[in-house]
């Protein structure tokens, strides 16, 4: 096949299942603001999309190569390049098709768990058992289980403090006033380490890493503290203003989870076609060796192409998706939504950045469980754990099968 | 192919809402006791048997409210209080409201003619005090959305035991009205014949009223103590 073709083919492939990821996965991100009514859809979708691009760019490629080089091993197609170009293009599509069908299905697939699946099923194909990395793998797998946990484990913690700090006090509103500053200042750090995690040794202006990262946390709060003296409320109840100054921490945890799930999320879209990418560039300059030698950055401007596809995804079916769900969840209230949506956004950061492709969906599910055991909650539906674990299941293999029929399709074709 | 994501199907049909709709349609009909009770004591027997009337019906939608909880308060369904103590308290609770209808029943079966007005009086006292009882348990009932908002804080907790407490003193007081009724019974005994048997089951009754409000406030504790 024409290279250019194959390009064109791969990069309209990349861009639906970006789509995919945008179209089903959002709502995990904004929903639980969009649920307890501090944002309205519309802000949400538009929050989203930015938050999503800004992530997929800025802290995108951790992931992205794990993805398409960490599970299969590369080196087995040095021979024949074409192969593995032809694979990534059958896994891509063959983890796109499977969400759609997902979600006829209603089932709660994740993109991730896909991606993975459609990867393990060509390398398996290809070149047998031998080319896929165990070890790599296991961590994958491992990371999958534990990330609900860690996201629970931090939402409870979280809404613990929340509650002790706050609930209990005497006069919670002016214990929220109080602690909100703290919060805009931790928050801020957490993110500002994601983002320049990158150039952990590099100086800005002058300043150590650890030092920018203090002085913007820091001056956040601060800032966030003068404008609380501008914020006022009538005390009808208690508990009315406290929540209504936390759907501000709300939305800014519900940004960090965006810009996680741009982060972790645009490697399922792009890994693959990234690999493509690389190999049809070198192939069309006439190398045919020592092809994959070489690690691969993830050009910028193909994260930035992810990125745009996740917005794309989020603007048309996100915006639907979070309508439903807008609807469905009256219970969560800004603190709870805060401590489940900060815990999430904490756990996704760190999986993103240590190379760990995790669903941002079931992290989420994880931290708003959390939030319930201490007692946040008042009525989560356990039957959800037992749905996910069963797609969990179903999806590893459903993606590696669609994906070998596609790939022996090609093989046949081609 | 509307999607539904994870995150929405983890939430569930919180029980809690249609609880309170349950208490203030138990008090709603609780609350027609006292104008039963008055037109009883008034002699005004067709006035008892329409009031009966709508006594039950108001008593058959608590049962309506009650099923509807109990069907959508499926295993899997993970609360901040335990399954059981809802299932009894919104089960002592609906008796608060079986027992008003059968005081509301028990008016309209004998026309009990000519009662001395101390007899009316406790009746009438005692009717009072029952409806104080399931009026406090009301506000206990409605206080559940603070302390579910406050995520069981202190404060909240204390506040709730408070009026619990209060529904135990509606109680007992009404048990002491109860009693002075019975000994007021059988002082005139004479003068009201077979009305003795139909007065003391109706005052009965009435105290059981108290009493099951007084339950669904012990269950109500046990909810909250953790």
């Amino acid at each position: 096949m024409e290279p250019t073709v194959f390009i064109i083919a791969a990069g309209i492939v990349g861009f639906y299942m970006a789509w995919n990821i945008g179209a089903n996965d959002v709502a995990n991100s904004m929903g639980t603001s969009v649920g307890s009514g501090v944002i309205t859809v519309n802000r949400a979708v538009f929050l989203a999309a930015i938050l999503g691009i800004l992530g997929a760019i800025l802290v995108g490629t951790h992931v992205t190569q794990t993805v398409s080089k960490g599970i299969v091993n590369p080196d087995a197609f040095s021979g024949d390049p074409e192969l593995f170009m032809y694979g990534m293009f059958a896994a891509v599509l063959a983890a796109g098709i499977w969400i759609t069908v997902a979600t006829h299905l209603k089932l709660p697939a994740s993109t991730t768990h896909s991606i993975i699946g459609a990867v393990i099923g060509f390398g398996f194909i290809s070149a047998g058992v031998s080319v896929i990395n165990f070890s790599k793998l296991a961590a994958i797998v491992l990371s999958w289980m534990i990330s609900p946990f860690a996201g629970a484990l931090i939402a409870f913690l979280l809404f613990t403090i929340i509650k002790r700090l706050v609930l209990d006090a005497d006069n919670p509103f002016k214990a929220a006033k109080t602690v909100f500053p703290f919060i805009v200042s931790f928050v801020f750090i957490v993110l500002t380490s994601a983002v320049l995690y990158k150039c952990l040794h590099c100086d800005l202006l002058g300043l150590g890493i650890l030092a920018a990262i203090a002085l913007i946390g820091i001056s956040a709060g601060i800032l966030s503290r003068f404008l609380l003296r501008f914020y006022h409320k009538p005390e009808m109840d208690h508990y009315y203003p406290v929540e209504n100054l936390f759907g501000y921490l709300q939305i800014l945890s519900a940004c960090c989870v965006a810009f996680a799930h741009g982060a972790n999320d645009v490697a399922n879209a792009v890994g693959p076609v990234a690999a493509i990418f690389h190999i049809a560039g070198e192939l069309s300059n006439g190398v045919t060796s020592g092809i994959f030698q070489q690690t691969v950055e993830v050009p910028l401007w193909i994260l930035a192409f992810g990125g745009i596809g996740i917005a794309c995804g989020i603007a048309t079916w996100g915006y639907k998706v979070m309508s439903t769900i807008g609807q469905r969840i009256t219970d969560i209230t800004p603190t709870r939504g805060f401590a489940a949506e900060f815990g999430t956004a904490a756990t996704v950061l760190t999986c993103s950045l240590l190379g760990l492709p995790i669903s941002t969906s079931h992290t989420i599910v994880g931290a708003v469980i959390g939030v319930g055991f201490a007692r946040g909650m008042t009525a989560l539906n356990f039957n959800i754990i037992r749905n996910i674990i069963f797609c969990w299941l179903l999806t590893i293999p459903a993606a590696a099968l669609l994906t070998m029929l596609i790939y022996s399709g090609l093989m046949y074709v081609l | 192919m509307p999607y539904i994501p994870p995150l929405a199907k983890l939430f569930g049909k919180s029980p809690f809402k249609p609880l309170h709709m349950h208490v203030l349609k138990v008090k709603e009909t609780v609350d027609l006791l006292k104008p039963a009770v008055r037109a009883f004591c008034n002699e005004d027997f067709k006035g008892v048997e329409k009031l009966a009337v709508e006594i039950s019906s108001l008593e058959h939608e608590c049962d309506t409210i009650k099923n509807d909880i109990r069907e959508h308060l499926p295993k899997s369904l993970f609360m901040p209080v335990d399954r059981s103590d809802i299932l009894i308290f919104l089960k002592e609770q609906d008796t608060v409201a079986d027992m008003a209808e059968d005081a509301a029943i028990l008016m309209t079966v004998r026309k009990t003619k000519g009662m001395p007005k101390d007899i009316k009086d406790g009746l009438i006292r005692l009717t009072d005090k029952v409806v104080d009882a399931v009026d406090a348990l009301e506000v206990a009932a409605s206080e559940i959305t603070d302390l579910l908002e406050s995520s069981f804080s202190k404060k909240e907790v204390n506040k709730m035991l408070e009026i619990i407490h209060k529904i135990d003193d509606e109680e007992w007081i009404s048990d002491k009205i109860g009693l002075k009724l019975i000994k007021d019974i059988y002082i005139h005994e004479d003068e009201l014949g077979h009305g003795v048997s139909h007065l003391l089951h109706i005052s009965d009754v009435l105290g059981d009223v108290a009493d099951y409000a007084e339950n669904a406030g012990d269950r109500l504790r046990a909810m909250i103590a953790r």
